[in-house]
């Protein structure tokens, strides 16, 4: 394979890691305020069919993006409602809309399945997109795939870098102390998780009408990628920059998965196909393995250099929650 | 959750949500409808009723004071 393939492939890579760069930002700053919001995989499904249908009736890029993103802050709004005032589970609602909003996209996207419509067009960067090599892989892309770009910085910067974001971290860890230093939990609560609900919502119309353009029901390709999202939020340790690091990975993989099915003909294609999600299991297994009990027994069997050097490495990738997630809180 | 952790009334419920899978593949057939709609009134039911059973905790709640 020559240079210039490789760069399209890498390019490639970029282009599809941006909307799970959006769902998995998203779920972040969700999940930072301490709620879970387990409906990723059918909020973006039923906005990509929702997009994907307002662009082909009105012929508008931007109403199908703002539709996406207004499915993605409904849903997450029946999280929030749900959990927040009617203190139900999380995790149960979460998990029971995913099912629904997915079935809810194939029952009303049947009659827009195979369609033609609009497409983002790539917008290459002057300047910027004739430097060598980085230029056909950073900014020969769409403007969403740039978005993405901003997104990681922007909720890099937001979270740890201002007020509100160490607001945001104190009502994700300790709302009590939050609430005490002057914090709306619940009000801030609410805002992230619509918040987040909405760039969850801007994953589907990427795919609908970019990555993958136009809406196919259950063979468009987008079943699971939700689940994704939400093992690269804690792959990232609730850090927008890691968790972005996480999804060019997986985009990575899914193209290896491509790549290497010719040179090596006696695995069979499926395999490299699926390869990147047990390839995420596995990463999970890491990160959140360093803090079980029955590791520190068994690795103290180990030789003292043995030991010390599988903790640090274990120690070096274990993320932890934040502490209130998925706890409701109530004023005394 | 829906059964409030009582085995009993799970198998009754187990047998409703197997009813309406099985009845999802007659669904294209007998109504001319596609099969997914089982899927969206299975979700449908399972968030009203969590929906309710939250609702009706928060009015006991709030009559309590």
């Amino acid at each position: 394979m020559d240079l210039a393939a490789i760069i399209i492939g890498l390019a490639g890579v970029m282009a599809t890691a941006a909307p799970v760069i959006f769902a998995t930002v998203g779920e972040t700053l969700s999940e930072r305020s301490g709620v879970i919001n387990l409906s990723v995989n059918g909020t973006i499904i039923l906005s990509a069919m929702t997009s994907f249908a307002v662009a082909v009736s009105t012929e508008s890029l931007f109403l199908g993006f703002v539709a996406g993103m207004i499915v993605g802050a409904l849903v997450a709004l029946i999280v929030a409602f749900t959990s927040l005032t009617l203190h139900q589970s999380q995790v149960a609602v979460g998990f029971v809309l995913t099912l629904t909003t997915a079935s809810l996209a194939y029952f009303l996207g049947n009659p827009i399945m195979g369609l033609s419509g609009p497409r983002v067009r790539s917008l290459p960067l002057p300047l910027l997109s004739e430097i060598p090599i980085l230029g056909p892989l950073f900014f020969q892309h769409t403007p969403l795939v740039y978005l993405s770009y901003l997104l990681i910085a922007g909720a890099w910067f937001w979270i740890f870098k201002t007020r509100p974001g160490l607001m945001l971290q104190g009502v994700g860890e300790r709302p009590a102390a939050a609430f005490a230093r002057g914090g709306n939990v619940r009000r801030l609560r609410y805002f992230y998780t619509i918040l987040g609900g909405a760039l969850v919502g801007l994953a589907g119309p990427t795919y609908s009408l970019g990555v993958k353009a136009g809406w196919k029901g259950t063979i468009s390709g987008l079943d699971g990628i939700g689940w994704i999202a939400l093992a690269l939020t804690i792959f990232g340790g609730w850090d927008p920059l890691r968790a972005a690091l996480g999804a060019y990975l997986f985009a990575l993989l899914q193209w290896l998965g491509l790549v290497l099915q010719p040179s090596l003909p006696g695995i069979p294609s499926q395999v490299l196909q699926v390869a990147p999600f047990p390839l995420m299991i596995l990463t999970l297994l890491l990160v959140t393995i360093g803090n079980a009990d029955w590791v520190s027994r068994t690795l103290a069997g180990l030789p003292e250099d043995a030991r010390r050097l599988v903790t640090r490495g274990l120690r070096s990738l274990y993320v932890s929650p934040p502490a209130g997630l998925g706890t409701p809180f109530e004023k005394e | 959750m829906l059964v409030n952790f009582q085995v009993v009334p799970a198998a009754f419920v187990a047998f409703f949500f197997a009813a309406l899978n099985i009845g999802s593949i007659q669904l294209p057939i007998v109504l001319k409808l596609d099969s997914t709609l089982s899927g969206v009134l299975q979700g449908s039911l399972v968030l009203f009723v969590l929906a309710m059973e939250g609702a009706r905790r928060r009015l006991v709640r709030l009559r309590e004071g």
